[in-house]
């Protein structure tokens, strides 16, 4: 995978082996979606604001909280995420369906090197684009990890650089 | 790979995912007549034309066959009820004046197909035409025409009660309502040049055609079982066509035609005039005139549609956009396979990395300020 650099970005994402300091992942975050507002909580940062993946989307407020040496973790706050009727949670999910799982967590599609702002945030508009379809249609139509079996669905993770990871 | 960090220098090429601009044309698609069977059915009333025009009666008086109504002007929906699409075509004879009696006239038509053992089987008179039905798929009505003397492409087709004849225009209109199509207005296209599907089929349809289909559509659905009640095809096509303000999307299409009707009935106390705009005389809405219980009742449907739509087109979700739009135009297992399609086109964008996120946190395709790179959805 490859990243994309505009010129005003480039002193910021331009040596991808170093660990990008929450800092850094804070100011192109600000530059790129402003309406996510930061709060810190110690070493921690929370981002808050609104998705709508598409104009007749339903509107969300996430949470997004990072701190140096961890990892992003994504959580609606509003609406309530819900499984379908007759199905016992949210797929891909964690922690009993409020944590989102947008990226296979032992390949490098995240790192500490690449902005949070670049992969967790539209990962998340994606996610909740395919959990509204998830409830429309009553399958998860983006494809990933199947926790139930061990085929892919999709091949758009092949251009990924850790394919089949169960 | 291109990253812009500010949305507004890439808006040109910038275009939103649109899952209910989506939804509507793969429905609409789906429902129509298939460029399969349309092609049948052409070749078959040109067979039929041939066979009439080699009528010994018929041949005097110069015959032509030419198709009107949805078959002609592109807005086929499938009806609810039975399996058969109407192709409605015009049998004129360019040499016959008003003193032909236009029973005598589809008796001699009637005759003329019934000679034919193909066509024997399939023969049934009507009111004002005759049919033939080709069972599952389509029925031919043939509507015997003659010029009204103007010149134009005028003429006089039989009346309602076959008492006499009345005039018509279906060349005329066509071409009306094929310039209408193309009317764009600036305003809007600046805005919603971004909004054009991504995925321009060949037999792709103008925006007017789709909002057509919707409004019949959902005309079929409010008034099944009462069909007599319902407000004719060609009424809703021609009110549409005139409301249509070039808009690119069709749903943006399709919500103002409805606000823009919703506010010409209110502001027209009695039931609404409807002509054809190529032949004033032949006034499409008679039924209303005549009978003005139905044009209330065409009211309450417009209400209901109204009302219905903006249920459709709201923020609340795509499982509630599904669920709203079978409320309004049926056929459930359309309306997923239409929903699983627009899926499919956004998929083939995100393989491609042609999808986005804008600075408000929305798809796109094309630009935005971070492409979406692949992902592998996790989970337990």
């Amino acid at each position: 995978m490859s990243f994309g650099r505009t010129p005003s970005m480039a002193s910021k994402v331009h040596r991808p082996r170093e660990r990008l300091p929450a800092t850094k992942h804070a100011d192109l975050m600000r530059a790129m979606f402003p309406t996510l507002r930061l709060r810190r909580r110690g070493a921690e940062f929370v981002w808050t604001g609104q998705l709508q993946p598409t104009d007749v989307s339903a509107v969300y407020t996430v949470n997004i909280t990072y701190a140096d040496g961890s990892i992003p973790k994504v959580r609606v706050v509003a609406p309530v995420l819900t499984p379908r009727p007759g199905a016992d949670r949210v797929p891909h999910t964690y922690d009993n369906g409020t944590r989102l799982c947008l990226y296979a967590p032992l390949g490098d599609e995240w790192r500490s090197t690449r902005p949070i702002s670049l992969t967790i945030v539209p990962w998340t508009c994606l996610w909740l684009y395919y959990y509204e379809l998830w409830h429309a249609t009553g399958e998860w139509l983006g494809g990933g990890h199947d926790p139930n079996g061990s085929s892919e669905q999709d091949a758009t993770r092949e251009a990924g650089s850790l394919v089949g990871i169960a | 790979m291109q990253l812009t960090t500010s949305d507004s220098t890439s808006v040109a090429r910038r275009r939103p995912i649109s899952p209910l601009d989506d939804v509507l044309e793969i429905f609409c698609e789906k429902l129509q007549l298939a460029p399969s069977l349309h092609e049948v059915a052409e070749s078959h009333y040109v067979a039929v034309g041939e066979w009439l025009g080699d009528c010994p009666v018929l041949s005097q008086f110069g015959p032509t066959i030419y198709p009107q109504g949805s078959f002609a002007i592109g807005t086929t929906t499938r009806p609810v009820t039975r399996r058969e699409y109407d192709v409605d075509l015009v049998l004129e004879l360019t040499g016959l004046r008003n003193t032909v009696d236009p029973i005598q006239l589809l008796t001699v038509v009637e005759g003329r197909l019934r000679a034919n053992g193909v066509y024997a089987p399939k023969v049934e008179k009507k009111n004002r035409c005759v049919r033939l039905n080709y069972a599952g798929d389509f029925h031919l009505d043939i509507l015997p025409a003659i010029p009204d003397g103007t010149g134009t492409s005028r003429v006089l087709v039989p009346d309602r009660k076959l008492q006499d004849w009345t005039p018509s225009n279906p060349r005329g209109y066509a071409s009306w309502f094929g310039r209408r199509t193309q009317v764009l207005d600036q305003v809007a296209l600046k805005a919603e040049i971004q909004a054009l599907p991504a995925h321009e089929p060949a037999h792709s349809k103008t925006t007017l055609q789709r909002v057509v289909q919707l409004l019949k559509r959902a005309r079929d659905i409010y008034f099944e079982g009462r069909e007599d009640r319902e407000p004719r095809s060609i009424v809703l096509t021609t009110l549409a066509a005139e409301e249509y303000q070039g808009e690119a999307s069709i749903s943006r299409a399709f919500g103002s035609v409805l606000a823009r009707l919703t506010s010409r009935t209110l502001a027209y106390p009695a039931p609404l005039r409807v002509s054809n705009p190529t032949n004033p005389g032949e006034v499409l809405s008679e039924h209303w005139l005549q009978n003005a219980a139905a044009y209330l009742e065409f009211l309450d449907w417009l209400q209901w549609l109204t009302a219905r739509w903006a249920k459709v087109a709201a923020p609340g979700g795509l499982s509630l956009l599904r669920d709203n739009a079978v409320a309004m135009l049926g056929a459930a297992d359309v309306v997923t396979e239409a929903l699983k399609a627009h899926v499919a086109n956004t998929e083939q964008e995100r393989r491609l990395a042609n999808l986005f996120v804008t600075r408000n946190g929305a798809l796109a395709t094309g630009a935005g300020v971070s492409v979406v790179r692949t992902n592998t959805f996790h989970g337990e």
